[in-house]
């Protein structure tokens, strides 16, 4: 047993902290406006290899572990929720998993740029009338001698008006039960009858752009495919806990960004002549708040442990998953409570945090869906 | 990071659930009901070991690390023994015998521990008073050295224990004008004249531990029973906080592991409107509140058990949040695990029904809800950073 960060990991999280410091969080209030900060984002973190901490090195990552990823994943998420969902969420998730699916020459073509941020990725998984439910997808890849040629409608695509390739979930054999019917897909950009809907408008991150996929008769070369026909049902649970993590961290970001500036403006502001972090309707807010980010913070990290061991831990990245993303809506919540009136003004960032929060929520995976995950553990086979 | 447990500890861990099944939870439910001390599973504690846990072997203890103590904490809980017992095991084993280890001398270790350690004596420990809980610095029972005496006079409260104890460790003031460095520790014996047992307290949980008010009249202590150095009161008492907040806190998690168990069970079994009630959504997520809870618990304990096995000075953020999580979710969780049960739920002869009354003591012995936000409160505001 040991709780602590090794010695590497915790002065890189502290280096990485102080990079998102001062380069990302600056431009947090402004990118929802200006999608050029989101690409210059990009850059910057290609510069950090953010992108690459866990690929391999041949493709320009530095294989670092599931806990270490996490770390930077944390303190991109409390720098700005948007970067976070567009940059690890979107394009990082997609880049592992091409890196753990995808064949060869697939690898050897994307991920160099992909691990420095210079390609943008994205997971097309979800349709207008399919969210976690995979049985009722209807995206179809006919095969058709050397390749492929794919029909369907993807929605909520995290990077979809801005991706340079994207990661698609079709059927193959709709005949074949659930576990042998679908299939992973990479697809370029440029490849004719791929078309993107607009941004879609958004609650929260908004510097994100996120949108429906349209795929028209798009011919996918074989090499494309994600390792074995008829597995994408298998790859998906895989793909599925990165992306829960994903939430799960966005939500430990968000929650720890509002806990900073509660603290910062119960100090500034006073009332009755003393600061506001005296009256302990404040502070114990406040301790509330640090409580469950630490709890939830321990969930996570075990959850990042367990995968760095081998371990299944599905249901361990729901639990951390459902807890910080309720704890931090609270936390999002309290932190506009405790700014009064200012924090309901655009401006200041609560207000910002209270509307991005809610994501984690709903992102891959509702609260309930994590609860039902989380009970079939419980109660086995049969319900 | 690593978050896993030896191979000895998961054995010991599962001889502990398998005893604690077997030899202990027969006895939960009458043990409750009556509300008296449950001797014959006591002295079942004390011949498994569980008494002397992490004493030296050289005093008849074990030489378990504080993580194995948790786990044997758990362990027990989650057999099905009584809430009431554990918190005598707790009080006996960490905050009395192990006190008189760390800060006793040989001759004081080597009078009082053996037979703390199979339990053959009962030990308590008595800061608490009637008006004054965890500010310690108000406590007023007076501890006056004539010769080689001290005398003690004053009345400690809800002191777990007291009626049966053997062995109490009382914490009083020696000179007032030195405020916290002024209180002191000692080791008192159940028949010193002047000592007695006011009234024995009813309580809503944990039911069958004892708890009482003990009254100091002119007692005379031996000045070779002074623990530690005169001053060293306030400290000693301090470190007790550490038990209180990590071992102390495992049975509860434990609790509500056997109370989740118990909770799958019932909802495959109980049928309405002709299925079972666990193919309900609302049954369903229920119990998957329970386990996030159970499971963040767990986290935040063996994090405090850790940190003392480390040796290092328990960051008291760490203890707080964890006693601030047992006590608040704690309740969530066990008032979930009685709605489940339905009507069920509200009868004795269902576990759930008594975890639920066990539940509220977390969130108030051993410092409420409120002190564990005070401490988590200061240490933010007190560096002027976040943590």
């Amino acid at each position: 047993m040991n709780y602590e960060l090794s010695k590497e990991q915790t002065e890189f999280k502290k280096r990485f902290q102080e990079f998102c410091a001062q380069k990302i969080a600056p431009r947090a209030e402004k990118i929802d406006k200006e999608i050029s900060l989101l690409f210059g984002n990009y850059l910057l973190l290609g510069e950090q290899n953010f992108f690459g901490l866990i690929l391999p090195e041949k493709f320009g990552g530095q294989e670092q572990s599931f806990l270490t990823l996490i770390l930077a994943w944390e303190e991109l998420a409390k720098a700005c929720p948007s970067t976070f969902l567009s940059c690890a969420i979107g394009s990082s998730v997609a880049s592992i998993s091409l890196n753990l699916f995808g064949a060869e020459v697939c690898k050897e073509k994307f991920l160099k740029e992909l691990s420095k941020g210079k390609k943008i990725g994205a997971l097309a998984i979800s349709e207008p009338q399919s969210g976690s439910d995979l049985t009722n997808l209807q995206s179809y890849a006919q095969k058709s001698g050397a390749h492929y040629v794919l029909n369907g409608r993807k929605s909520f695509v995290t990077n979809g008006p801005i991706a340079d390739l994207v990661i698609v979930l079709a059927i193959t054999d709709s005949m074949a039960p659930l576990p042998k019917r679908l299939s992973f897909f990479l697809i370029e950009k440029n490849t004719p009858g791929l078309k993107s809907g607009p941004p879609l408008e958004k609650l929260g991150a908004q510097g994100a752009p996120v949108s429906e996929l349209i795929f028209q008769d798009c011919f996918i070369l074989k090499d494309n495919l994600l390792g074995t026909e008829g597995e994408g049902s298998v790859y998906a649970a895989h793909i599925k806990d990165f992306l829960r993590l994903g939430f799960a961290t966005y939500s430990l970001g968000i929650a720890q960004a509002c806990l900073e500036e509660s603290i910062n403006y119960a100090q500034q502001r006073q009332v009755d002549g003393k600061p506001i972090a005296r009256f302990q309707e404040i502070s114990f807010k406040i301790a509330d708040m640090q409580m469950l980010i630490d709890t939830g913070r321990l969930l996570l990290y075990r959850s990042a442990w367990m995968l760095d061991q081998r371990m299944k831990a599905s249901m361990d990245i729901s639990l951390a998953k459902l807890f910080l993303s309720e704890a931090a809506t609270w936390c999002a919540t309290t932190a506009v409570q405790i700014h009064g009136g200012y924090g309901f003004l655009k401006g200041y960032k609560v207000e910002r945090l209270y509307r991005d929060v809610k994501l984690g929520e709903i992102g891959e995976g509702t609260s309930e869906i994590q609860r039902q995950a989380i009970a079939r553990s419980l109660l086995a086979a049969g319900y | 990071m690593d978050f896993s447990f030896t191979p000895e500890q998961k054995a010991f861990y599962e001889e502990v659930l398998k005893f604690s099944q077997k030899e202990l939870a027969p006895l939960a439910e009458e043990a409750d009901w009556k509300g008296e001390f449950c001797w014959p599973a006591w002295r079942k504690m004390g011949a498994f070991g569980l008494l002397g846990l992490i004493l030296p072997e050289k005093y008849g203890g074990s030489g378990a690390d504080v993580v194995t103590a948790c786990l044997a904490g758990e362990a027990v809980a989650k057999g099905g023994a009584e809430g009431g017992l554990c918190l005598s095991w707790g009080a006996h084993t960490y905050l009395c015998a192990d006190t008189i280890f760390v800060h006793g001398n040989e001759e004081q270790r080597t009078r009082y521990l053996p037979k703390l350690a199979t339990g053959e004596w009962v030990g308590a420990f008595g800061l608490t008073e009637p008006g004054a809980g965890s500010d310690a610095a108000a406590i007023r029972t007076s501890a006056l050295r004539k010769g080689d005496y001290y005398y003690l006079n004053g009345t400690k409260m809800f002191i777990t224990n007291g009626p049966i104890a053997d062995v109490l460790v009382i914490i009083a003031i020696t000179d007032k004008e030195k405020k916290s460095s002024g209180i002191s520790a000692f080791i008192i014996e159940k028949n010193y004249p002047g000592f007695s047992v006011g009234r024995e307290l009813k309580k809503m949980g944990v039911k069958a531990s004892t708890t009482g008010e003990l009254i100091f009249e002119d007692c005379p202590v031996p000045v070779s029973n002074l623990l530690g150095k005169e001053g060293d009161g306030f400290l000693i008492a301090l470190g007790t906080v550490e038990w209180d907040r990590s071992t102390l806190m495992a049975p509860f998690l434990g609790g509500l592991e056997y109370a989740l168990e118990a909770c799958v069970k019932y909802a495959r079994e109980r049928k309405q409107f002709g299925r079972p009630i666990a193919s309900f959504q609302a049954i369903q997520h229920k119990l998957a509140d329970m386990k996030v809870i159970i499971e963040a618990m767990r986290l935040l304990l063996f994090r405090v058990a850790w940190l003392k096995d480390q040796g290092k000075f328990i960051n008291p953020v760490e203890a707080a949040e964890a006693k601030l999580f047992v006590g608040e979710f704690g309740m969530k969780a066990a008032s979930e695990a009685v709605q489940i049960h339905g009507g069920y739920g509200l009868m004795h002869e269902y576990p759930v029904e008594r975890i639920f009354r066990d539940a509220k003591l977390a969130a108030i012995g051993g410092g409420t809800s409120e002190i564990m936000r005070l401490i988590i409160a200061r240490s933010i505001f007190s560096s002027g950073k976040p943590t």
